[in-house]
């Protein structure tokens, strides 16, 4: 998935969120610069320390590739295009600690598969990074 | 939901047995385990014999497996020693969905330890709801017994 976003998006807190994520620059043009990387992420008018009105602004000047970008009030969240499906069997215990897990994370009712595949890519980041190839 | 192993009376398979699984039951010619999780267990008798044992084990509320071949150095080799593979019935299914690069990366992780990618998927996230759970546990008992304290 590439990014490009404007260069003012790039503050110190969200370069250092990218280059969490394993996100690398490749290329800088006049006021922007294009990133790319694999894992989902989230970009606040907080984090940027502007006001919402000036975050959507920014956030108009964001394109996506390979993914798409929503934004609501002062969050963006850049996904990339989800094409392949999984499918995984759990026992009965598991499923009963998966549900129990999820619930006491704050991901309820259909979000069981989202707690699923955000554990796993967690998980998958934790490895790439022990691996060192972050 | 715990699952159900019935053996033949077997001295040199009994104590691989008793070690991986819950001795629940006995009658002269078989004994009943009981087991929760996944278990390997080595069979300790040669491959003709190991076919004939595996046929007459049964499985309630789980399945049973004799791998012919494991992973090993990156490839698969084939089983030297026989070993019972068994699991609990696995009925609930979780559909996610990946980027093709989050899928590759995943694929790859599971190649590197001889696992299948929606077998790895699942070992990796039961790990960490398993560690999560236990942590949980723990901080509960350490909250009750200083309210103990406190009393």
């Amino acid at each position: 998935m590439k990014i490009m976003l404007p260069k003012e998006m790039l503050s110190s807190r969200v370069a250092k969120g990218f280059e969490e994520l394993g996100y690398k620059i490749i290329s800088e043009e006049d006021g922007s610069v294009t990133l790319e990387g694999v894992f989902s992420l989230r970009i606040t008018a907080t984090l940027l320390n502007v006001g919402i009105r000036k975050f959507a602004e920014l956030c108009e000047k964001v394109t996506v590739e390979g993914g798409k970008k929503i934004r609501r009030g002062g969050e963006l969240s850049i996904t990339p295009l989800r094409s392949r499906k999984i499918t995984v069997r759990l026992s009965q215990d598991e499923y009963e600690a998966l549900k129990k897990a999820a619930k006491e994370r704050g991901y309820t009712g259909r979000k069981l598969s989202s707690f699923f595949r955000d554990t796993l890519i967690s998980a998958l980041i934790a490895r790439m990074e022990k691996k060192g190839e972050f | 939901m715990p699952y159900l192993v019935k053996i033949p009376k077997d001295p040199r398979v009994e104590k691989a047995f008793s070690f991986h699984l819950k001795k629940i039951g006995e009658t002269d010619e078989f004994i009943l385990y009981q087991g929760i999780v996944e278990a390997i267990i080595p069979l300790n008798v040669d491959w003709p014999e190991a076919v004939d044992l595996y046929q007459r084990i049964k499985v309630e509320g789980g399945y049973k497996r004799l791998p012919l071949s494991w992973y090993e150095n990156g490839q698969n080799v084939p089983a030297r020693q026989p070993v019972l593979f068994v699991a609990p019935k696995r009925n609930n299914i979780i559909r996610i969905r990946l980027s093709e690069e989050e899928y590759e990366l995943l694929k790859r992780d599971a190649r590197e330890v001889g696992e299948s990618v929606s077998s790895w998927a699942r070992k990796l996230v039961m790990n960490i709801v398993w560690e999560y759970l236990e942590r949980e546990k723990f901080k509960e008992a350490m909250r009750k017994a200083k309210e103990k304290e406190g009393c």
